[in-house]
């Protein structure tokens, strides 16, 4: 039988969190450290030296067991590699020799050491120590490797336990190189960390600074906002360990122990504590997930308008002239403008007819000097006409088109999923979260009630031996009676068949909101522009033909002709001529001008349509989930999966321990310990979801 | 009397030669019979220490403490200082009744260590920690925390000296006349002031934590003029372990360039034992050389005398 575990003694949690947050805290000799409720007291330390090892030695209060705690390199995101390359070499670095000096001095003042332990090269220190010394445990986290030949291959270490964190970059490197067989002893991977480039440092560490409560947790989203909480991420808490023998749950089962009181109790305990924390936090990752989804959901209606009027302004931008502001809305500006040149052209026709009568009223003297010259004033005006009339038609398409487009495409662009919702991806993560927030709440009261089982039948075995004792001492018989246990029933959470393709969800909602919004715009609305910018040049043209005409008048010819210098002289003829065609130029200048503008405004449009769709991309997607958001989701999902694999982890090792024993009760609770795991590995999968 | 003089020439530039040569040669070999010597004497090796950032005691007051990666935080605490030493005052009357001073800033990783000295009674130096966000250079005010048991551990020793104010007046007395005595010093002040947790002076620290000091705290945190007489009477009764209170009798040598006295030591030693009226407690000695490590605010040089560490000297 295995001994139970003595929760005072300096487990491989306290070695952990001593090496990924404590080494690094510069403690005093004879201060005192608080690391999961146990008091360790630094007795010595050793700080500066010139290979760079830093150590410190603490003593367990409860047990006097005595640790050794190799300190890190300091800089640990910017000299990983500096370290890596001199480690990689076969000289050994004169820091593992201070090491070991250091171990064997501490060794001889204090007596035996217990353990070692370390992070990062201070695993390496760690693992150089405990590969001479077999007798004690070593403990690293994140380790870097040894130099060439230091461990035989041959060897198994048994003493030696290296924790890798999930998203450490040191030891995923050292394995993808295939130098992982330069780390000695067990490996084993923990769920800790958060994938998060911020957080290379503390993924390596597996520590940030804790909190005023000694947790070590990171904040995600923004206080005061749905969804705003805390991740958990403290490398020890991710250690999964046996509830009966504390040691660690890796890669196989642990000893079999034997189910009387006290072990049930402790599994009963055990549940209380370990699980029971852990689906804490599950439960608050999830709700904080599941409120994330459902403000985005209650914002439906705003992110619909935000990405309308942003693609109004947009759009009336991509003009890049102050006339076509609101050209997307009401276009009230650029067509007031139209009707402004209609007014304009009705007036300048006003004056050249004006100025063709005057022509037309020669003097009689001066008629057979000077050629007749007439201004067809319809022929000219027509098709100017015309083609502002065609302008204001196109602004007006123009116009609708956009307000289609905004109206009538842009809230089609968020529909889809699963049951066509009218908020694809928000829709359907709200109705995935809706089944695994029953699911979660269903997991936890079956947990509580599983512990309150157990802790019953171990309270019933007690009584039961107790009575059976008095019974045979006294004489008298047994009653028949039995201690009333907690009923767990055995049920099966709820399948969700929805994010079947996980998270990936949005990005394809995405791609193709994307796709149908460009198409709709480059089919519906460019042709348009197009448009607009040929009749623009065709109202120019117009209007240059026009003036052409106006500014011939001037050339009457009366100069260098004495007849003419005479009547010039001597008629005011001329000087009129002069003021109508100048009267009738105002106007005609001011359209060209305005139809000029408007021509070079529909043509930075269609130029710059493209870029502006491109542009648009990121609207929709914040539009169909805020990234950050989602992200967050993402993260508090990621978590939760890390802790139910743990959990997992845990109930496969208290089947294992329940199976083949002989008690009724026993089987039963195995029974529903295998009903547990099944719902957990349930959620599991749905959580994982929210992962991909 | 040409050749005689390119001779000489040529002698003399020798002699210079050699001369550099030799006292080169001369270094290198002192240096390593030196560490020959120590390897031989002890049988075992030594680590070289680094001593750049040794300073005499007498000369250290606390300036030059730092943390890991806190380069860039120092910076920003020190252009927020005013709003830190609100939060902080704010932080301490707040969760733990108590006015304090703010003495220094240190960055760390993610925050700042802000060092405070309580005013008044319970008197005790601490720390808490500002969380300041790198990549926005914003200092968190309203997230000041302290590390487990830190500022309880300071506060426990801070009331546990008020109970045994008489002890501790007999422990002053004792340590005053070890430096009058012996040709050690303790801390500046300053340097306490600007790096130390706990019940601090310049001679020793206590530091005080278990169940009884944390149901101590709370009696504390509900009724801040319990008074004297009523902690000493809590404690009485609810016999602590003696252990549970560390005193630590930290000295230095008054000389420079002086190896710590073994001799003074064990005589302070054997004082320590045999002097009554202290304070109830686990008391350890500590012997330094002159000088301190100013980036770590600590001596772990190899000289130092410390001969009591796992059994410390129990005063009930």
């Amino acid at each position: 039988m295995t001994t139970i575990n003595d929760v005072s003694n300096t487990d491989d949690k306290d070695l952990v969190e001593l090496a990924g947050y404590h080494s690094y805290k510069h403690y005093e000799r004879f201060s005192d450290i608080w690391v999961n409720g146990k008091r360790f007291d630094v007795i010595h330390t050793k700080y500066n030296s010139v290979s760079g090892l830093d150590a410190l030695t603490v003593k367990n209060f409860e047990t006097k067991e005595i640790s050794i705690v190799f300190v890190g390199s300091e800089q640990l995101d910017k000299d990983w590699l500096g370290t890596n390359t001199k480690l990689i070499g076969t000289v050994p670095p004169q820091q593992i020799e201070d090491a070991k000096i250091y171990f064997q001095q501490m060794n001889d003042k204090y007596g035996e050491i217990s353990s070692v332990s370390g992070n990062s090269l201070a695993g390496a220190l760690t693992n150089a120590v405990a590969i001479d010394n077999p007798q004690v445990k070593a403990v690293t986290l994140n380790p870097a490797i040894l130099p060439f030949g230091m461990v035989d291959s041959s060897e198994e270490y048994p003493n030696i336990t290296n924790y890798y964190s999930k998203y450490d970059f040191l030891t995923g490197t050292e394995e993808s190189l295939g130098l992982g067989d330069r780390i000695p002893g067990n490996k084993h991977g923990i769920n800790n960390g958060v994938p998060l480039f911020s957080m290379l440092g503390s993924n390596h560490t597996g520590y940030i600074e804790a909190d005023e409560n000694g947790e070590f947790k990171i904040e995600v989203g923004v206080k005061g906002q749905p969804g705003h909480g805390f991740i958990y991420i403290g490398a020890d808490d991710h250690i999964v360990t046996s509830l009966w023998t504390g040691s660690p749950l890796y890669g196989g089962q642990t000893e079999k122990i034997v189910l009387n009181k006290e072990n049930l109790l402790l599994l009963s305990n055990g549940i209380q504590d370990q699980v029971k924390g852990r689906i804490t936090n599950v439960q608050n990752y999830l709700n904080n997930s599941v409120s994330i989804v459902l403000d985005e959901s209650m914002q439906f209606s705003t992110r619909v308008t935000v990405l309308q009027q942003t693609f109004q302004m947009m759009f009336d931008e991509t003009a890049g002239d102050p006339l076509f502001n609101g050209i997307s809305n009401t276009g009230t500006l650029i067509k007031g403008c139209i009707d402004h040149l209609i007014t304009l052209l009705d007036a300048a026709e006003a004056k050249c007819r004006i100025l063709n009568s005057i022509l037309n009223s020669k003097p009689a003297e001066i008629i057979e000097f000077i050629a007749s010259i007439n201004i067809d004033v319809e022929s000219l005006f027509a098709p100017a006409r015309e083609y502002l009339n065609q302008l204001k038609d196109d602004v007006d398409n123009l116009v609708n088109g956009a307000q289609n487009i905004i109206q009538t495409y842009i809230p089609e662009l968020f529909k889809g999923g699963k049951d066509m919702f009218v908020d694809a991806v928000v829709g359907e993560l709200n109705a995935h979260y809706s089944i695994v927030h029953k699911n979660k709440e269903a997991v936890y009261n079956q947990l509580t009630n599983y512990e309150k089982q157990v802790k019953d039948i171990a309270t019933s075995m007690f009584n039961k031996d107790q009575n059976l004792g008095s019974s045979i001492q006294s004489g008298i018989s047994l009653a028949d009676g039995v201690d009333a246990i907690q009923k767990t029933e055995i049920m099966n959470i709820e399948n969700s068949p929805y994010l079947t393709i996980g998270m990936k969800i949005k990005e394809l909602q995405v791609n193709l909101a994307h796709q149908q919004f460009t198409s709709l715009v480059t089919t519906i609305l460019q042709p348009i522009v197009d448009n607009i910018y040929q009749i623009a040049l065709f109202v120019e043209s117009a209007l240059s033909s026009i003036i052409f005409r106006v500014k011939a008048a001037l050339n009457v010819g009366l100069y260098g002709n004495p007849v003419g210098l005479f009547i010039s002289l001597f008629t005011d003829y001329e000087q009129k001529i002069k003021t109508a065609v100048n009267n009738a130029f105002v106007p005609l200048e001011e359209i060209k001008t305005i139809a000029e503008t408007v021509r070079i405004g529909a043509g930075s449009m269609s130029a710059n349509i493209p870029e502006m769709l491109q542009n648009f991309k990121p609207y929709i997607d914040t539009a169909i989930f805020e990234p950050g958001k989602f992200d967050d989701v993402r993260l508090y999902n990621i978590s939760t999966l890390a802790i139910l694999d743990e959990m997992e982890m845990l109930f496969n090792d208290i089947i294992f321990q329940l199976s083949n024993e002989k008690a009724n009760a026993i089987e039963a609770t195995l029974e529903v310990s295998k009903n547990v795991l099944s719902n957990l590995q349930i959620l599991k999968e749905q959580v994982n979801r929210g992962t991909l | 009397m040409h050749k005689n003089e390119k001779v000489l020439a040529f002698g003399l530039g020798i002699t210079v030669l050699l001369g550099g040569c030799s006292m080169g040669t001369d270094n290198v070999k002192s240096t390593d019979s030196e560490t020959e010597t120590v390897a031989q004497a002890g049988g075992e090796q030594e680590i070289a220490m680094n001593t750049e950032n040794l300073v005499s005691i007498q000369d250290y007051n606390g300036e030059g403490y730092a943390l890991r990666n806190g380069e860039e935080t120092d910076k920003i605490a020190e252009a927020n200082r005013e709003d830190i030493e609100v939060a902080v005052k704010k932080f301490f009357s707040e969760k733990y009744k108590t006015e304090v001073i703010v003495h220094n800033l240190v960055g760390a990783v993610d925050g700042v260590s802000v060092f405070v000295e309580s005013v008044g009674e319970p008197h005790f130096h601490t720390f808490a920690i500002v969380p300041i966000d790198v990549k926005s250079k914003t200092v968190k005010t309203d997230g000041v925390w302290s590390q487990e048991g830190q500022v309880e551990s300071a506060l426990s020793a801070g009331i546990f000296a008020m109970a045994y104010e008489k002890e501790i007046d007999n422990l002053d007395v004792f340590v005053n006349q070890v430096i009058k005595d012996y040709p050690v010093v303790g801390k500046n002040m300053e340097a306490v002031n600007n790096t130390s947790s706990g019940y601090y002076t310049s001679h020793y620290f206590i530091s005080a934590f278990d169940d009884i000091f944390n149901k101590l705290n709370t009696l504390y945190m509900k009724d801040q003029n319990i008074s004297k007489e009523e902690i000493r009477k809590f404690l009485d009764e609810s016999k602590f372990d003696p252990e549970s209170v560390s005193i630590t009798l930290n000295f230095f040598m008054k000389e420079a360039n002086t190896e710590p006295d073994e001799k003074a030591y064990d005589e302070i030693l054997n004082k320590i034992k045999e002097s009554d009226g202290f304070p109830k407690g686990g008391y350890a000695l500590i012997l330094n050389d002159n000088t301190i490590d100013s980036k770590y605010g600590t001596n772990s040089n190899d000289n130092t005398i410390s001969k009591n560490d796992l059994n410390k000297i129990v005063k009930e």
